[in-house]
């Protein structure tokens, strides 16, 4: 899984905003809202991370078990999916 | 080629241009420096085309290179920044106003609507595309010599002082948002650099922006009462009704 070249981000407060630059604003129009969860597993999947690398990160650091941080992860990758920032591979 | 000096939101630019058309449209904006330019711009014929085929109304090419000149500086000012804000933006009393909304909406009308019931007290700095300079402390509106179908544009600047996302209704109504609310509505108005490095810059001084600046809705219809209603909120000031002229 990894995410398309040329989206830039910029934290809000507790939101982070995502949208896309180059190339890419050609197919991706819009902005992806995340919340502090979310950002921090865009972080991770985008460092190379796989999804039970991330949702065990996420459980350590937030001290959650680690069905909710797969659930967390789960929702948070369907949202990117679902928005197309995955490349094909 | 043509190559002509102009200065936009303080910032010198130096305009490579195959028609004399841009030179003559930037004329209000024509300023001789000697230094070098902070922001170069230039199109290429290629360009010219891509934009004729991409307008969804026809333009001839001397207006489809002047508009790409303009993507071309907008690309670079956030390292200035700067950033273009698609919106209608006027001067009463010393502070700027923003009207926002997607094109066709009604920004154009309600400034005019200001104009006519307000009158000399109101200057329009730019009736569509104002570039906003964006400082840790202050924000200030600059007009630039792009300015929409209707050209509504003086050489000016103000401090910001509110930005109202504007919206048909029957009822007229302003209220105060958190942006937080209204983020994407706001940042689609705000033109965005495709090359990465403008494209940060500008997202921090979209942040910046937000935290400095209140956010309005208007919910408005063409008459004086809408006047009324965005004026009062946004200026603090009372507005008195202007008498129809009953003479036929």
């Amino acid at each position: 899984m990894k995410i398309k070249k040329g989206f830039v981000k910029q934290k809000l407060g507790d939101t982070t905003i995502i949208v896309s630059t180059g190339e890419l604003s050609r197919e991706f129009h819009g902005m992806i809202e995340l919340n502090e969860t979310g950002a921090e597993i865009w972080d991770c999947i985008s460092s190379g991370m796989n999804l039970i690398e991330t949702a065990q990160k996420l459980s350590e650091e937030y001290g959650i078990d680690i069905q909710k941080a797969t659930d967390d992860v789960t929702k948070i990758v369907n949202k990117m999916l679902e928005a197309g920032v995955f490349e094909n591979e | 080629m043509f190559e002509f000096k102009i200065k936009l939101a303080d910032k010198l630019i130096l305009l490579k241009s195959r028609f004399e058309f841009s030179r003559d449209f930037c004329r209000d904006y024509l300023f001789d420096f000697a230094c070098a330019p902070d922001i170069t711009a230039q199109v290429s014929f290629n360009e010219v085309e891509e934009e004729m085929s991409a307008a969804e109304v026809a333009v001839t090419p001397q207006y489809a290179e002047c508009l790409c000149l303009y993507r071309k500086i907008a690309e670079k000012l956030p390292l200035f920044d700067r950033c273009v804000m698609h919106g209608a933006a006027i001067e009463y009393g010393g502070s700027a106003f923003i009207f926002t909304a997607p094109s066709g909406v009604g920004k154009t009308t309600h400034i005019k609507l200001w104009k006519k019931y307000l009158g000399e007290k109101v200057s329009i700095i730019n009736g569509d595309k104002p570039i906003l300079k964006i400082k840790n402390d202050d924000v200030t509106v600059f007009s630039s010599a792009w300015a929409g179908k209707e050209k509504m544009q003086s050489n000016t600047s103000a401090p910001l002082k509110a930005i109202c996302l504007l919206k048909r209704a029957a009822q007229n109504k302003i209220y105060k948002v958190n942006p937080k609310q209204h983020l994407a509505a706001i940042l689609n108005q705000i033109y965005l650099p495709k090359d990465e490095q403008s494209a940060e810059k500008n997202l921090q001084l979209f942040s910046q922006l937000l935290e400095q600046t209140p956010i309005y809705i208007l919910e408005c219809d063409i008459s004086q009462a809408a006047v009324k209603t965005s004026f009062e909120e946004l200026t603090g000031r009372k507005f008195l009704i202007k008498e129809q002229n009953n003479e036929n």
